[in-house]
């Protein structure tokens, strides 16, 4: 009783109405995906446990757009912009420095400079009243002239300290992740890599339940269901979506850390039109007013993709936009969430069920 | 927290005193609706300097408007709604122009701390840009807005919130999809700390009989239940000015209550505009009325007054 008594109290920050999960049950089923996640490396080995890495940052880069467009209402394209900027930031600040304690910093200040980026960006947006679907054209722009710009930057005259930008072809040989100095550092490779992937997975989407259930959360939502109804309650909209977007921007820039040294390499293609569609169908699949949605979707569609490239198909995208439209059409609200109701739903027609025979005999 | 508590108590007991001394003599309103601002920092020189400046000087201060400018004058603010004036909010050649048309034209209006004043006029006469102006949902054209001692003609609409005007939407615009419980949080989450906001949230929702409907999204609520709720939440946020559209399509028992809950709040020291279109519904709640036609103050007076004039029946009427 007192384990179980404990185990409530530990749960109750990340529980409310705007997450789905709120029971022991939830909690029990988590533990044991999330054991059997943390196994995965010992039991299929460091290279499946590489490619699997690669899913699981992607879910950090669908959680910044939840929280962005799911829980406040705004739809950003843009979230490739922040993830390529701390991606390149990463290469040219560790590259540059070449030892390992740089390598170390490199890390929280390129996920830094992607949150400047996302203040600034949404700085000018949400201050200068731009709205709705411009919101959604202007980060895609955004992302579009990045890519352009940087694709052009093949030159010898586009070096940044001692590292060529190199256009198209990107950065190659990026270092890994790396903690600590000199002698007694510690490079993150292989199974590492994934563990420390997903602890950075898990704690961005408990940190983001308890955000989203608590006191800004809640604003958060009002904003989404109406930003002018929300100012009249006295809170200060402009603000909240500039301070959801910067939160967007970090969560974007640690995901593009972690794919800069997880390929050793970036390129211009993160700000391409492909990649930056990719985050919205993972988060509308999954179910945009759902930070597990995000997850569970970016998981299993990133997968597919995987094995349909690998086995040669070149219809791996065709086939994720088929999968989109049909999302859309049929689940519109994400199909996590509609499991989620299924399930409930059967739980209650049993409850009912079990119920009856011994309630009241009228 | 504590300094902004007691600083509403001691508005709170103006608001009731000045709503006695409204009743009392109906000529120290006109009066007050005579004066210029400059003409009334004559009138109180010495406003500076009582008691109940000092308890409304921290927010005049904290809106960012000086007590008095270089010369030692008092700014037009506060010398129209500050400390030793009665009234709360007071618009001067307000005027809004959109394009061609000019929705407001030249208002001078002000309402007295406490008093519940009904805003009349027939269709388009610019009852519903006035109160977006006075909450910012509109930007003036032209002219100023004051409110309690502070210009807040160019501050954004949740600033004039904090500073105490609050707003009730003619649609209930409450949240559908969340419920009466979440959406009565978002309001008593602004004035309590975690702690208390539980207790607060289920005290607020009884007071206007909705504790029942907790767990209801506020979509599936009846019409007046949605018209209670908006109120409730509007007045958790603790103003001392609300501004209220009334909510419409509602029964006449609907009104009743919400009319109740509107003189209830009103009796706890919540000044009120309410634009209403029912003349005898007016008389049952207003002290004062004002009548908007064409953009412009046409009247402004008793309920006695306003209803046996000839020209505001022939507004109202049209060409009949």
């Amino acid at each position: 009783m007192g384990l179980g008594d404990t185990f409530d109290r530990l749960r109750r920050p990340f529980e409310g109405p705007n997450t789905l999960g709120n029971s022991r049950a939830f909690w029990v089923g988590f533990l044991v995906v999330l054991a059997g996640l943390v196994g995965y490396p010992i039991g299929f080995g460091s290279y499946a446990a590489s490619s699997a890495a690669l899913y699981l940052l992607y879910a950090i880069l669908a959680l910044s757009l939840t929280v962005i467009w799911g829980y406040t209402g705004i739809l950003s394209f843009g979230q490739v912009v922040f993830f390529g900027v701390a991606g390149y930031s990463f290469a040219l600040i560790s590259m540059n420095l070449e030892s390992a304690l740089a390598t170390t910093l490199a890390l929280p200040v390129a996920v830094g400079l992607a949150t400047l980026a996302a203040l600034v960006l949404g700085y000018f947006m949400f201050y200068g009243e731009v709205r709705d679907v411009y919101v959604t054209i202007l980060t895609l722009v955004v992302a579009l002239v990045l890519n352009t710009f940087m694709a052009q930057t093949a030159g010898s005259e586009w070096t940044v300290g001692s590292v060529a930008l190199g256009g198209f072809n990107g950065i190659p040989a990026i270092p890994s992740l790396t903690f600590g100095v000199g002698e007694a550092a510690v490079t993150l490779d292989g199974s590492a890599f994934y563990w420390f992937t997903l602890a950075a997975l898990v704690a961005s989407y408990l940190g983001l339940r308890a955000l989203v259930n608590g006191r800004f959360g809640y604003t958060m939502v009002a904003t989404r269901e109406d930003e002018d109804r929300t100012e009249m309650l006295g809170y200060d909209v402009r603000r909240v979506k500039l301070l959801v977007f910067a939160l967007g921007g970090a969560l974007a820039g640690l995901s593009g850390v972690l794919y800069a040294t997880w390929g050793n390499y970036i390129s211009p293609s993160v700000f391409g039109i492909t990649f930056a569609s990719i985050p919205v169908v993972w988060v509308a699949v999954g179910g945009r007013r759902s930070l597990l949605g995000a997850i569970v979707a970016t998981v299993v569609i990133e997968w597919f993709r995987q094995q349909l490239s690998a086995t040669g198909s070149q219809y791996a995208l065709i086939i994720v936009g088929v999968v989109l439209l049909a999302a859309i059409l049929f689940v519109p609200e994400g199909v996590v969430p509609r499991l989620d109701a299924a399930l409930t739903d059967v739980r209650d027609r049993f409850a009912t069920n079990a119920d009856t025979p011994e309630g009241t005999p009228e | 927290m504590t300094a902004t508590d007691t600083n509403t108590d001691t508005e709170r007991t103006d608001a009731s005193t000045a709503k006695t001394t409204d009743a009392l003599s109906a000529e120290a309103t006109e009066v007050a609706d005579a004066t210029t601002p400059d003409a009334s920092a004559d009138a109180a020189p010495d406003g500076g300097t009582t008691d109940a400046s000092d308890a409304a000087d921290p927010e005049a201060v904290a809106a960012g408007t000086p007590p008095s400018d270089t010369s030692g004058r008092q700014s037009p603010a506060v010398a129209a709604t500050g400390p030793g004036t009665d009234t709360l909010l007071q618009t001067d050649g307000l005027t809004k122009r959109f394009g061609g048309f000019t929705a407001i034209d030249d208002v001078d209006f002000d309402v007295e701390a406490g008093e519940l004043r009904c805003l009349i006029g027939p269709n388009g006469a610019g009852k519903s840009t006035l109160l977006k102006l006075i909450t910012g949902r509109h930007d003036a054209t032209s002219g100023a807005i004051y409110y309690d001692g502070a210009d807040i003609t160019d501050r954004r609409p949740h600033e004039r919130v904090d500073l105490g005007i609050g707003m009730k939407f003619q649609v209930p615009s409450v949240f559908d999809e969340l419920t009466a419980y979440e959406n009565m949080r978002l309001s008593v989450q602004r004035t309590h700390a975690d702690a208390d906001l539980d207790e607060a949230i289920r005290d607020a929702l009884e007071r206007i009989d909705l504790a029942e409907r907790a767990t209801t999204p506020a979509g599936e609520l009846s019409h007046g239940q949605q018209g209670r709720l908006e109120i409730g939440m509007a007045a958790a946020l603790e103003p001392d000015l609300l501004l209220d559209e009334p909510v419409a399509g509602l029964s006449v028992e609907e009104r009743n209550e919400v009319a109740d809950l509107v003189t209830e709040l009103n009796g706890d020291g919540i000044a009120f505009i309410v634009i209403e279109h029912d003349i005898d519904f007016v008389a049952n709640i207003a002290d004062e009325v004002t009548v908007l036609h064409g953009g412009e103050v046409f009247r402004e007076g008793s309920i006695e007054a306003i209803r046996d004039d000839d020209e505001v029946r022939r507004i109202y009427l049209g060409g009949e």
